[in-house]
Order: C-alpha cells, then sequence, then structure tokens
C-alpha cells in the first residue's frame, strides 16, 4: 500500500506538467490545430463532460515519456488504447459493427506488429529499438500503420477537450518507436541527459508532421497505402514465425 | 407450518438455497485453497475448480431467479447437480450427474424430436469423455495418481466437442443465437478443465482448444455486434463460453485464470442484458469501459495469449473484445436522458449487474488471489510455464511470459487512484472558473 502512495505522491509533476497537466492542454491544443489545417479534424462533439476527459489524460500522464520521473505502474497498449478511446465509446449509439472494423482493423494488425516486434504489449518495450533487423523493420512498419490509420480515425471522432487529448495520446503512442529508434541511433552522440530532453520534442514533432502529411494524401492513396504497410507486417511476421 | 409459510417456502425456497450454495463455494474457497479436501477415499474431492464451480453454478441460479425464469425448484435443482458433479472425486459419478443436470433444463416448446435429443448430447459427450478416461486409465477417481492415463484423444475430443456444444457454437452455424442452458455448459466446462488434474494435453489438443476458442469468441463476439438486443445475452455468452475454451488451450496459469473469470463473468453479463433496455446502466457491462469486469476479461484474454506467445490469437481475442464492447455501448449510449421515477425490473437488474461489474473490475486482484491463484496452483500438474496473471502488489494485474517478464500491465487500483485524483483537480479547476464568471 505504501508503495502505491508512494508513487501516487511522485506522481504530481506527471499530473500537472508533463506528460499530463499542462503538456497534454497545451500539445493537444496545438495538435488539434494542426489536424484541423491539415483537414482531418475530428467534427462530432462529445457528451459526457468530465467523465470524457479524465480517461485519456490519465492515459497521457501515464505514458514512458523522459524527461518525466518514472512512475513504476506502466500501461500496456490494450489499456492505453482503451483510455483513449473511451471519448469515442461514448458515441457508440449507431455503430456499426462493420464501420468499426474498419476503424480499428488497421490499428490492431499495427498492434500485432508492436507486440509481435517488442516482445509484448507494455508501452515501454516500445522504446527499446530491437537489434534484429526483421524485428526493426517490424516496429517501424507497425508505428507506420498505426499512423496512417489515425486520420480516418480522428476525422471521425468526437471533438472538444476530450477528443483532441485522444488525439494526442493516439499520436504519442506512435511516436514511442520513433523515440526508441533516435535514443538508439544517438546514443553515443549525444549524453544521455541532453537526450533525455531534447529527443521526446523531436520524436513528437516528426511524428506530428508525418500525421499532418498522411492526412493530407487523398483517402483513396492512404488505403493503398495501409494495404502495402498491412502485407509488409504479415510478411514481416511470417518471416519472424519461420525462423522460429 | 401454515399455508402462508409454506407459500413463502415455495416462492423464496430456491433463490435460499441458491444462496447457500454460494455461500458454501466461497466457504470452499476458502478451505481449499492450500490444498483439495479429499473424503471418502477419494470420491469427494472438493479443490479450488470445485469452489468456482459452485459459485457460478449459484450465480446461474441466482440470475434465473432474478430474471423470472419459470420452475425456480428445477433451476436449484440443476444448480445443485453441478455442483455435486464438481465436487465428485469419481468421473462415472460427475458424467451421471451432468447427465442429470441436462435432464432438468427446460425444453423448448414446439421442439422437434431430434431437438430434444440434441439437448442431451453435449452432457452425454462430456460424460462419455469422462468414462472413457475411467474405463481406459482403469482408475475412476481424477484424483488418485494413475487416472490421468486414460486421457487419450478419443476422450478429449469428446469433451472439447461436448463443451463447445454446451456453449452454443451450434450457432455460428445456423447463425442463429445459441440456446441458452448456461448450466449445462458449465458443467462441460468443468468437464474440460478438470481435466489438466490428470495431466498435461498434448500440443494437437492444445491446438485444437485454442483454434476452437479463438474462433468461437471472435465469430460470436462478430454475431453479437449485430444482433437485436435480445440476443444479445446468448452471443456475448458464447463469446464467454469461447474465452474459457481458448484460456483451456493455452493450458498456462495465464489461460486458466482468464478460463475462471470468464465464467465468473458469465451470470453478471446474463442478468444486466437478458432483458436488455436502452439505458446508462449498462454501461459497465461494456469492454469498452475501462476497468469494468468485461474489460479485465478482454484484458486477461489478450495478455494470456501474449504470454503464451500467440501474438495472432491475442490480437484476435482483441478484435473480439471490441466488437463485443459493441451491443451494451450501443444500448447504453442510445439510453434517453433519465427520467425521475420508479425504476422498473429491467432497470434494477441492470443497476446490480452494472455495480457487480465495477466491484469484478476493480476487485480482479482480490478475485485473482482468492478464487483464481489456488486454481492455477492445484492444476499446476497439467499447466506449461508459457504464461501467468499475478498479483501486481498495491496495483493491479501484471502477465509475464516464461521467462517471468512482464508482456503485459493493467495497473487497476493506481488508475482507478489517479482518476480520482484527476477528476477532483479538474472539479476545483471548474469549479474556481465558475466562481471566477
Amino acid at each position: 500500500m505504501s508503495e502505491l502512495l508512494g508513487a501516487l505522491g511522485l506522481a504530481w509533476p506527471r499530473l500537472l506538467l508533463y506528460p499530463g497537466g499542462l503538456f497534454a492542454l497545451v500539445a493537444s491544443w496545438l495538435l488539434g490545430m494542426w489536424l484541423a489545417r491539415c483537414s482531418c479534424g475530428p467534427t462530432a462533439q462529445v457528451r459526457g463532460g468530465l467523465g470524457a476527459v479524465v480517461p485519456p489524460l490519465v492515459a497521457l500522464t501515464m505514458l514512458p515519456l523522459a524527461p518525466a520521473r518514472s512512475f513504476p505502474y506502466g500501461l500496456d497498449l490494450v489499456v492505453a488504447l482503451a483510455l483513449l478511446e473511451w471519448p469515442q465509446a461514448m458515441g457508440w449509439g449507431a455503430q456499426r459493427r462493420e464501420e468499426l472494423a474498419r476503424a480499428y482493423a488497421p490499428l490492431l494488425l499495427a498492434g500485432l506488429g508492436l507486440a509481435e516486434a517488442c516482445g509484448g504489449l507494455e508501452l515501454t518495450r516500445l522504446l527499446r529499438w530491437p537489434e534484429p533487423l526483421v524485428a526493426q523493420l517490424l516496429l517501424g512498419a507497425s508505428a507506420a500503420l498505426w499512423l496512417a490509420a489515425l486520420p480516418r480515425l480522428l476525422a471521425s471522432g468526437p471533438g472538444g477537450l476530450a477528443g483532441r487529448l485522444r488525439a494526442l495520446g493516439l499520436l504519442l503512442v506512435a511516436a514511442l518507436p520513433v523515440l526508441g529508434a533516435l535514443a538508439a541511433t544517438l546514443a553515443e552522440r549525444l549524453p544521455a541527459d541532453l537526450a533525455g530532453w531534447l529527443l521526446p520534442p523531436v520524436a513528437m514533432l516528426a511524428a506530428g508532421l508525418a500525421l499532418g502529411g498522411v492526412a493530407r494524401v487523398p483517402e483513396r492513396a492512404r488505403a493503398r497505402v495501409e494495404l502495402v504497410l498491412g502485407v509488409v507486417i504479415l510478411g514481416l511476421l511470417a518471416v519472424i514465425a519461420g525462423r522460429r | 407450518m401454515s399455508s402462508a409459510q409454506g407459500s413463502l417456502l415455495r416462492q423464496r425456497g430456491p433463490a435460499f438455497a441458491t444462496a447457500l450454495l454460494l455461500l458454501a463455494g466461497l466457504a470452499l474457497a476458502r478451505l481449499a485453497r492450500e490444498a483439495p479436501l479429499v473424503r471418502a477415499g477419494g470420491l469427494i474431492h472438493a479443490d479450488a475448480l470445485s469452489a468456482l464451480v459452485l459459485v457460478v453454478a449459484a450465480g446461474h441460479g441466482l440470475v434465473g431467479y432474478a430474471l423470472g425464469a419459470g420452475r425456480p425448484w428445477r433451476s436449484a435443482a440443476a444448480c445443485v447437480l453441478v455442483a455435486l458433479a464438481a465436487l465428485m472425486g469419481h468421473l462415472a459419478a460427475a458424467g451421471a450427474l451432468l447427465i442429470g443436470v441436462a435432464a432438468l433444463q427446460p425444453a423448448p416448446a414446439m421442439a422437434s424430436l431430434w431437438a430434444r435429443a440434441l439437448r442431451w448430447l453435449p452432457a452425454g459427450c462430456a460424460a462419455l469423455g469422462l468414462a472413457l478416461i475411467g474405463l481406459i486409465g482403469g482408475e475412476w477417481r481424477h484424483g488418485l495418481p494413475g487416472a490421468g492415463a486414460g486421457l487419450n484423444s478419443a476422450s478429449l475430443a469428446l469433451i472439447l466437442l461436448g463443451a463447445l456444444l454446451a456453449v452454443g457454437a451450434t450457432g455460428l452455424v445456423r447463425a442463429r443465437a445459441p440456446e441458452e442452458s448456461p448450466l449445462v455448459a458449465l458443467g462441460c466446462l468443468y468437464a474440460l478443465l478438470r481435466l489438466f488434474s490428470l495431466g498435461p494435453w498434448n500440443l494437437g489438443w492444445l491446438f485444437a482448444a485454442l483454434l476452437a476458442g479463438g474462433g468461437v469468441a471472435l465469430w460470436a463476439a462478430w454475431s453479437a455486434a449485430a444482433a437485436p438486443p435480445a440476443e444479445v445475452a446468448p452471443w456475448l455468452g458464447l463469446y464467454l463460453g469461447g474465452l474459457v475454451v481458448a484460456g483451456a488451450g493455452l493450458a498456462s496459469g495465464a489461460g486458466i485464470t482468464l478460463a475462471g473469470y470468464a465464467l465468473l463473468l458469465g451470470p453478471l453479463l446474463r442478468l444486466g442484458l437478458s432483458n436488455p433496455q436502452p439505458q446508462r446502466a449498462l454501461w459497465p457491462l461494456s469492454a469498452a469501459v475501462p476497468l469494468s469486469a468485461p474489460f479485465v476479461a478482454a484484458w486477461m484474454g489478450v495478455a494470456a495469449a501474449a504470454a503464451g506467445g500467440v501474438t495472432v490469437l491475442a490480437v484476435a481475442l482483441w478484435a473480439a473484445a471490441l466488437l463485443a464492447a459493441l451491443p451494451p455501448a450501443r444500448l447504453a449510449a442510445s439510453a434517453p436522458p433519465a427520467v425521475d421515477g420508479e425504476r422498473g425490473p429491467a432497470t434494477v437488474a441492470a443497476l446490480t449487474a452494472a455495480g457487480l461489474s465495477a466491484a469484478l473490475g476493480l476487485g480482479a486482484p482480490l478475485v485473482v488471489l482468492g478464487l483464481l491463484q489456488p486454481l492455477v496452483a492445484q492444476l499446476q500438474a497439467g499447466l506449461t510455464p508459457f504464461g501467468a496473471i499475478e498479483l501486481w502488489s498495491w496495483a493491479g494485474l501484471i502477465a509475464l511470459d516464461a521467462a517471468r517478464q512482464p508482456v503485459a500491465t493493467i495497473p487497476s487500483l493506481a488508475l482507478a487512484a489517479l482518476m480520482v485524483i484527476l477528476s477532483a483537480l479538474c472539479w476545483v479547476a471548474l469549479r474556481l472558473g465558475a466562481l471566477k464568471r
């Protein structure tokens, strides 16, 4: 019990400043503006007020991002996605299963690739750039597919603060492997302290720009990109399975 | 006894008897926590699996009573028979009791002779499978050494087939909502899980169970997602049955934990979704709600499969959970604004189920500690080391792979605490903002 209370006591900077709190509010607002410019901003308004905002905000608070103080209780992909998608789920009154499957199938395939490349579902594992080339390719392709699936998901999702926090969370999940790759590549050239401060914003910015770029691609071309990435992921999974 | 007392006994007696069964199950879970209670030379074998079956059987009985099912004494008797089957250490006696449970199930009106015969098939398959084990192995008491010698492909195939038929897998072939017989399904799933007491399964059997369980769960969830409200409960029951079979197919501590938790979830979903009306109280019955019991079950499925290295199954179960989350979420999201007034039976049932779901979800670590960890420990002889779901002290649950490395985490208590703190902070900020204006 004291462990939990101690961890919660040390979580205040995470809750109030970064990666939750102030950072989440400002970054999600900036991302919302950027997505609106890229014409993939959300359209629907979400009901629920505070109840819709808290779960995505908690997910953001618990993301394993440097230079935030470490928090001993990390999330995995399943829990993170459930928390982030809560504002969207609140509007499932008229949702059809085909729409649901179309929206989440690329995300689940990307999740399969991420889990297989990292050997587990924990978000902290996404920060570890794997050594084998096949696993690196799989992780990269899966992160790319996750990012490519976001514009459609976000465009049909809720707006408001809850929708913006959701968008930021989904983007930051895709930014974790980018951060891992940057950290692995620059490990010998940058001091660890500096890397902790410099690399997360670079990874977030790169992922945000990539999301904007993908959002500007026409819908049909984006669907083809998703298809190609899906085939690549399945091929890489087959290669990994064949090596076992 | 006066006529008023007799009438009261007739009305409330079944519920009282079933509640006693629930208490007995909970007491047994405590008593058999360290080691099974074996009496009469192995004829009575009460262990953690028996305790789980007693609790779930009583849950189904109470739900049936709450839903106003006909012939409550008959239903209570069926619960007692399932419980006795779970307490029996003799394979033939357990099989015979399962047949008895099937006999007590109400026959559908105007059913053809073939349909009536089909009602007996699942329990018949399970009983025949259990009998084959005794006949081939020459040892009928499953708690004694040497009982596992009779476990072969034929007996396992029969018991697996019985379990799949009992959970209603034929509904997938006929594209019709499966007919609900939760106690027969519980009995047959018990027979399947009991096989781990006899020894490890071979890879072929595990693969068959994995494929069948994962397929049934995904297909049932797909069907549930487009089903009319009245058919949601049977389809979701089938989805849970698929999870139990898939958990058995994983044959690991994590798989058995999944199977046990999915069994516990069954009565709860039946209670909330059997006569559903659009209302917001149904939210906690959707796996879309983080920390609800259906969400924790879905997490256990994904985590158990990932811990076992079967990532494809993990994603299939993830997709199934998303689809299974849709029907209750649709009903809850399309609810009209609440109007003050008298609460009907459907609302009371939904509220009770929602409360139980929240308790079972947030209290999942306690359920694992009290009911499911002893179950895994006592079936260990038949399990593989590929995955375990364990307590994460004062945080939630953690899934570990064969190398004891964490692969999935659900810090439910930490999450709940953070949500409370954040909600309080947001509320204070909103109040301050309102005061300023």
